[in-house]
């Protein structure tokens, strides 16, 4: 199946890896609504390069979503608005370049896969027409050829009898199946960056990881820069080189997987580190985080999660903590007593 | 596939057996007999009254007459008019063109007209055209046929002169006018049908993912939101359709049109109950036939009803 790669469009390079695909500079997303101004995404900055694979985690709410909806240039607008920040792919900055452009960019050189692939696909059209739709849009081809390379990709993606299938609707396929359509719909014209916004929530457990490995093995292959947008830690340590902790519409966290994983800085990292399961060592009682995530309508003084930080003190709720470096770890974290936490 | 339409086919018999019997029974529950109403003033002589009663079998108990009538339906002949000396199905065949017409132009109107305002006011939603169209489909609704009837006579018709007043004098522009009064409360309903569901469909996933794709702003409402928003609209015009077709009593009362409704209404007055009968029971039929193709229409517009 590896030696079907090239023939999906052989003008297409794949990039080196390492090669700098993404660069997102101080970016905030506002919803201008009835009852306030939501600050869904404040002050947002990250890089992604070829080949590798940033995890953007966060309870809902925490404006991950958000993110990739900017990087998409697809946030509803109105009520959304970018009020600041620059996002450039490659050599373009993607909220200066016309509309035409932008379009070129989503789909073929950016694109994405959602949380639910059955509401994600249209139901009224085979897969086979969705897929395809791409090669007959962007790259004009015929109903014909289209359907071939849907069943091209089909295949790549791991789909059985993709020949059968690619006339079947979506409500016809398992949520696995779906969610590999929607891969295939979204690697259709071999794009650099994959964004996937919980791939793989809304599947059983035995499924998750089947898609995450399809996800790793299709990014071994063209070298795909891979964001990947979830609440699940599981998922992220086992496939993430760069982590981004978001709460509240910023991040708070950002180093290497293996570090983070290993001893985070952040109290709200810790929090979520403690409530998850483990299958290793202690009978340790889960301890949740208590209370729950902010209204972005009223984010809490400095540093939004004090009210839930089982160490906060006075600053903490008057001063917004900023992303610092701090002795002894490798990433950075927005935490006014992250040495004394960490230490 | 073919078994829900098989289905779906055997489900019209009971209805017909049920309306028809309905529509028969009630038109005996009327005072007075036929055979008199034939004579007006007169009283018939002995010979021809019993002529007559012999010819229409009204010497049987009601429930044979309805077997013996509902015989004939199923050869096709609706029986005759005693009034008007000619079988139902001429009378039909020569006044139910009118109707059609009447009804197609009030069709197009329903779509064109509504299927616009409807998207206009989904894409604008909250802004000054939605409002404009959500209040002038409330006016709509709310204006009786018949005052919308007389008002646009009088207006376009006498004062402005610019279509005929009434009749079928001067063809397809004589039907402008009484197409447009007919059409327009169904021409609100479909307004508002497809402002809410397409507004709904505009909030779906798949219509992100359309974008996502990098497809024009015009194809994904075209393609991915309306081909999906719509399904509801063209069931509702389908099912209006088959209303329309079986006649529009008051429209076409008001504009003098020789149509299904309008000699419908004349028998009512004439006590012409084989006209009654006939027409109203091949009005159902034409509904029935129509609720039938919507429900096949449905099918092949959404995959998902098929198996389900």
């Amino acid at each position: 199946m590896a030696g079907t790669v090239s023939t999906i469009d052989p003008r297409n390079v794949h990039p080196e890896p390492g090669e700098p695909l993404l660069d997102v500079e101080d970016v905030s997303v506002e919803f201008h609504t009835d009852a306030g101004v939501v600050k869904a995404v404040t002050d947002l900055s990250f890089n992604l390069a070829a080949g590798e694979t940033l995890a953007i985690i966060g309870e809902s709410g925490s404006g991950k979503s958000v993110t990739a909806q900017a990087i998409m240039g697809i946030v509803p607008s109105p009520p959304g608005k970018i009020p600041k920040g620059s996002i450039r792919y490659r050599d373009r900055d993607l909220m200066e370049v016309p509309d035409k452009e932008k379009r070129f960019i989503r789909g073929q050189e950016i694109a994405m896969i959602f949380q639910d692939p059955l509401t994600s696909l249209n139901p009224v059209y085979s897969v086979g027409w969705q897929i395809g739709e791409m090669f007959r849009i962007h790259r004009g081809a015929s109903r014909a050829e289209a359907r071939e390379k849907a069943i091209e990709l089909m295949e790549r993606v791991r789909i059985p009898e993709a020949r059968r299938r690619v006339g079947d609707y979506p409500h016809q396929f398992s949520g696995g199946m779906r969610q590999r359509v929607m891969i295939a719909m979204a690697l259709a014209l071999e794009p650099k960056i994959l964004i996937a916004d919980e791939p793989s929530t809304a599947l059983d457990v035995t499924v998750q990881a089947q898609i995450m490995e399809l996800l790793d093995a299709l990014q071994q292959e063209t070298n795909m820069g891979l964001i990947l947008i979830t609440h699940d830690l599981g998922v992220v340590a086992s496939v993430a080189d760069v982590v981004l902790l978001m709460y509240a519409g910023r991040v708070v966290e950002s180093n290497e997987a293996y570090p983070f994983y290993e001893k985070p800085a952040h109290p709200y990292a810790h929090g979520l580190m403690n409530s998850v399961a483990k299958l290793s060592g202690s009978e340790k009682r889960l301890e949740p985080i208590v209370g729950s995530p902010p209204s972005l309508l009223r984010v809490p003084s400095g540093c939004a999660f004090h009210p839930r930080c089982p160490y906060a003190l006075d600053p903490c709720w008057e001063e917004i903590p900023h992303l610092r470096e701090i002795d002894g770890y490798s990433g950075v974290v927005a935490c006014h007593f992250a040495e004394e936490i960490r230490g | 596939m073919v078994r829900y339409t098989i289905r779906r086919i055997l489900l019209i018999i009971p209805t017909f057996i049920g309306a028809s019997a309905l529509i028969f029974f009630a038109g005996f529950a009327l005072p007075g007999d036929p055979v008199s109403a034939f004579g007006g003033e007169r009283a018939l002589p002995e010979a021809t009254r019993n002529a007559l009663i012999e010819r229409y079998r009204l010497d049987q108990p009601v429930f044979d007459q309805y077997l013996g009538y509902m015989g004939d339906v199923l050869t096709g002949d609706f029986g005759e008019s005693v009034l008007r000396r000619r079988s139902i199905n001429d009378i039909f065949a020569e006044t139910f063109p009118n109707t059609l017409r009447l009804a197609a132009l009030a069709v197009v109107f329903e779509l064109v007209i509504g299927l616009l305002a409807g998207i206009v006011a989904a894409l604008r939603k909250g802004k000054f055209l939605d409002s404009l169209v959500l209040v002038s489909t409330i006016i709509a609704i709310s204006i009786p046929v018949f005052v919308l009837g007389f008002s646009l006579q009088y207006i376009v018709g006498v004062q402005w002169q610019i279509l005929p007043v009434a009749g079928l004098q001067e063809g397809f522009r004589s039907l402008i006018l009484p197409a447009f009064v007919l059409g327009t409360l169904s021409l609100a309903y479909v307004a508002r049908l497809t402002r809410t569901s397409l507004a709904e469909t505009l909030r779906e996933d798949y219509v992100r993912t359309a974008q996502a794709k990098g497809l024009r702003h015009s194809r994904v409402i075209g393609r991915h939101a309306l081909r999906n928003a719509l399904i509801p609209v063209i069931t509702f015009i389908g099912i209006d359709l088959g209303a329309l077709m079986g006649g529009a009593i008051v429209t076409e009362t008001i504009f003098n049109i020789n149509g299904v409704g309008f000699n419908l209404f004349r028998a009512i007055g004439t006590r012409d109950n084989a006209i009654v009968v006939g027409f109203t029971l091949i009005a159902v039929m034409i509904y029935l036939t129509m609720s039938l193709i919507v429900d096949l229409l449905y099918a092949a517009l959404d995959p998902r009803i098929r198996y389900e």
